[in-house]
């Protein structure tokens, strides 16, 4: 992990380096935008080929759709307690 | 608009999926750790662009304290509501389940710290989960700002609310949102991998 952020670190230092090159800051959003797609590619052939996973990635989906909708309420229920007490009146 | 964009996302991992299944691809990859690495490719490429964004570095000058409630928000209603999940999940433990929470809709890099840390199941979660988390908001947020006021589609959004939902919220909850939904993005981009890893530490 200390690679992941340490990595990170160096391109935000780099970036703020370059941040006047506005060629290089573009080709930069195109580039991120293939490395997604190269990242969800190499995903889904790491899972693809689990076939563990593969049987039962409809239960995973439920799984994943109760987390994300207990994550969304909860946030959303935070967010109208700050702005009620904080926010309202600005 | 930006529906297109996870449509997209979600047709690459499906096709890698297809291909994971059905061809040897993966046995000719042995040997390389893939993910890890386009793990590194991603993280540099994303500080770079953190980095050289004007925007986001303005934002931070601007910035006001009260801003910094709206990301505490999201992080405890995210906690709190994944505890209260996790009381109807037997699979996993609350633990687990955070981590996946963590995410905060921040989908590639949280599924693959998650997949690399503890197992592909658990990733594909924390990737469904997430993505599904910014098909909510995309969908949802002009309702949600009309019943729980302005700051809950950027809740809602999480890590999101910088890039992919930030022009929805921007028109859900009024332009003067947009630049505390972008700070609360940003931050959260950047809680993101130290959260996650942390969680499965425990």
């Amino acid at each position: 992990m200390v690679a992941v952020v340490s990595i990170m670190a160096g391109g935000m230092l780099l970036g703020f380096l370059l941040k006047a090159r506005q060629r290089v800051v573009s080709a930069n959003e195109k580039l991120i935008t293939y490395a997604i797609y190269l990242l969800l590619f190499m995903m889904g052939v790491s899972i693809g080929s689990n076939d563990q996973i593969m049987n039962s990635l409809s239960s995973l989906g439920v799984l994943a759709l109760i987390v994300s909708a207990g994550a969304v309420a909860g946030s959303i229920l935070t967010g109208f307690v700050i702005f009620k007490i904080f926010f309202k009146n600005d | 608009m930006r529906l297109k964009g996870s449509v997209i996302i979600l047709s690459f991992f499906t096709m890698g999926l297809l291909f994971g299944r059905y061809t040897h691809i993966n046995e000719w990859l042995s040997g390389i750790d893939y993910s890890s690495l386009s793990l590194y490719l991603l993280m540099f490429l994303v500080g770079i662009s953190i980095g050289s964004d004007t925007r986001s570095l303005q934002a931070l000058k601007n910035m006001n304290l009260k801003i910094l409630l709206i990301p505490t928000a999201t992080i405890v209603g995210t906690t709190i509501g994944v505890w209260f999940v996790s009381i109807f999940v037997a699979r996993y433990s609350l633990k687990e389940l955070m981590a996946v929470g963590a995410g905060y809709g921040y989908y590639t890099l949280s599924s693959i710290i998650i997949k690399n840390n503890h197992s592909d199941a658990l990733g594909v979660v924390a990737l469904l989960s997430n993505v599904i988390r910014e098909i909510i908001t995309l969908l949802l947020a002009p309702i949600i700002a009309i019943y729980f006021g302005k700051i809950a589609p950027i809740c809602s959004g999480g890590a999101t609310s910088m890039d992919t939902t930030l022009p929805i919220i921007s028109s859900a909850s009024g332009k003067e949102y947009a630049i505390p939904s972008l700070i609360h993005g940003i931050i959260l981009t950047i809680l993101v991998p130290f959260i996650v890893t942390l969680l499965l530490s425990l």
